[in-house]
């Protein structure tokens, strides 16, 4: 148990989602046709083979070591770098196998000394990314974005979260830069008042209390985390389309964007007033 | 402390999107057998290592995994600020 406060995120039972990261679903996912043996090595002094993936991005890559032995992986690493520097990568590695985990470790009652940051998962994060878009509007006084693209969001983040002036041209910054970025900067006085208007919308109250405040802040960053991460998914295998610019929150005759469903039977399609509907075809190109 | 908000975000959108790989008419490889022999794997415990770099940011999470399935992880995050707990369970 760590000094002072820590977090439990907690998730409700309930049906998969492709966000749920679970790396055992993951390499069963795995398309072998989109492996290329390029290597092989030792790893703890056991010879591997190293498998890399096809990924839709040239910025991104995803590698896999596999224990020549046991067949079973020992390794993998993902990393996603953009042109203005910043680079991730995800590493999973010093697999134990089928090894004796009790219930217990799974149960989602705190424990103790941890609060919790998050009572419930939902079942996928599309509801995060309405929220976000209700976000992003709020803070163009209900206009939508002219483009929806992960520099898009980065000029989001910082509109809604870093105090940029809403019209602002981007700075070229991802999302995912704008968000790590974000706390490095002490905010401007306009910050406060755009994020405590956001926040006196979201709780439905006239002014809210600082404590009320720092609280919404934190919300709305996971908020905008999460549907940031969902509309990376949409965009690279659910053919998101976007037609939100010249479009006003409220306008429900108008389309906003839509995409594929997961079953691939259907068309996720969300309007001008943030509702959605789905629908057997994709929406014309004349609006809804 | 917590587990500040914009790495533990960087990283779901990390996790997220590395979990989607896409064909691409590769070679054609031995990872049947990989996936057969996972097949058999019903726990599993692991390190997970995500770090971020960026012009004047340089922050490492480490932790473990662990997986019971069906549909049941718990991650334990530690930062050089803080831990964070993650218990997911998606049984239906």
């Amino acid at each position: 148990m760590p000094d002072g406060e820590a977090t439990v995120i907690q998730t409700q039972e309930g049906a998969a989602s492709p966000n749920t990261p679970n790396v055992m679903d993951m390499f069963r996912r795995l398309d072998p046709k989109s492996a290329t043996l390029i290597g092989q090595d030792e790893l703890n002094g056991r010879p591997v083979q190293i498998y890399a993936f096809a990924h839709a991005l040239a910025s991104q890559s995803d590698k896999l070591w596999v224990d020549m032995g046991s067949g079973l992986p020992v390794r993998s690493e993902y990393t996603a770098s953009s042109g203005s520097g910043t680079v991730v990568r995800v590493s999973v590695d010093g697999f134990v196998w089928n090894p004796p985990l009790d219930d217990g470790l799974f149960d989602l009652t705190p424990p103790e000394g941890y609060r919790v940051g998050r009572e419930a998962e939902t079942v996928d994060n599309q509801t995060d990314f309405i929220a976000l878009l209700r976000l992003w509007s709020s803070a163009r006084e209900g206009r939508f974005p002219e483009v929806m693209n992960m520099k898009a969001l980065g000029q989001a983040v910082q509109v809604v979260l870093g105090g940029a002036p809403a019209d602002a041209p981007p700075t070229g910054l991802s999302a995912l830069e704008a968000l790590t970025q974000r706390e490095k900067v002490a905010p401007p006085p306009a910050d406060l008042n755009r994020i405590e208007a956001i926040a006196a919308e979201r709780l439905g109250v006239a002014e809210p209390s600082l404590e009320q405040l720092q609280q919404e802040i934190t919300a709305i960053g996971e908020v905008m985390g999460r549907g940031i991460g969902f509309f990376g998914t949409l965009t690279i295998n659910r053919g998101f389309v976007w037609r939100g610019a010249g479009v006003r929150r409220g306008q429900a005759d108008r389309v906003v964007c839509f995409w594929q469903t997961e079953e691939g039977d259907g068309f996720r399609v969300i309007y001008g007033d943030l509702r959605v509907e789905t629908t057997p075809q994709a929406p014309s190109d004349a609006g809804s | 402390m917590r587990l500040t908000l914009p790495l533990a975000a960087a990283a779901a959108v990390a996790v997220s999107v590395a979990s989607l790989f896409l064909p691409g008419g590769g070679v054609s490889v031995a990872l049947a057998d990989v996936q057969q022999r996972l097949a058999e794997i019903h726990t599993a415990q692991c390190r997970i290592t995500i770090s971020l770099q960026s012009v004047g940011l340089s922050e490492t999470v480490h932790g473990t995994l662990q997986i019971k399935e069906p549909g049941r992880v718990r991650g334990t995050l530690q930062s050089a600020i803080g831990e964070m707990i993650t218990i997911t369970d998606v049984r239906k």
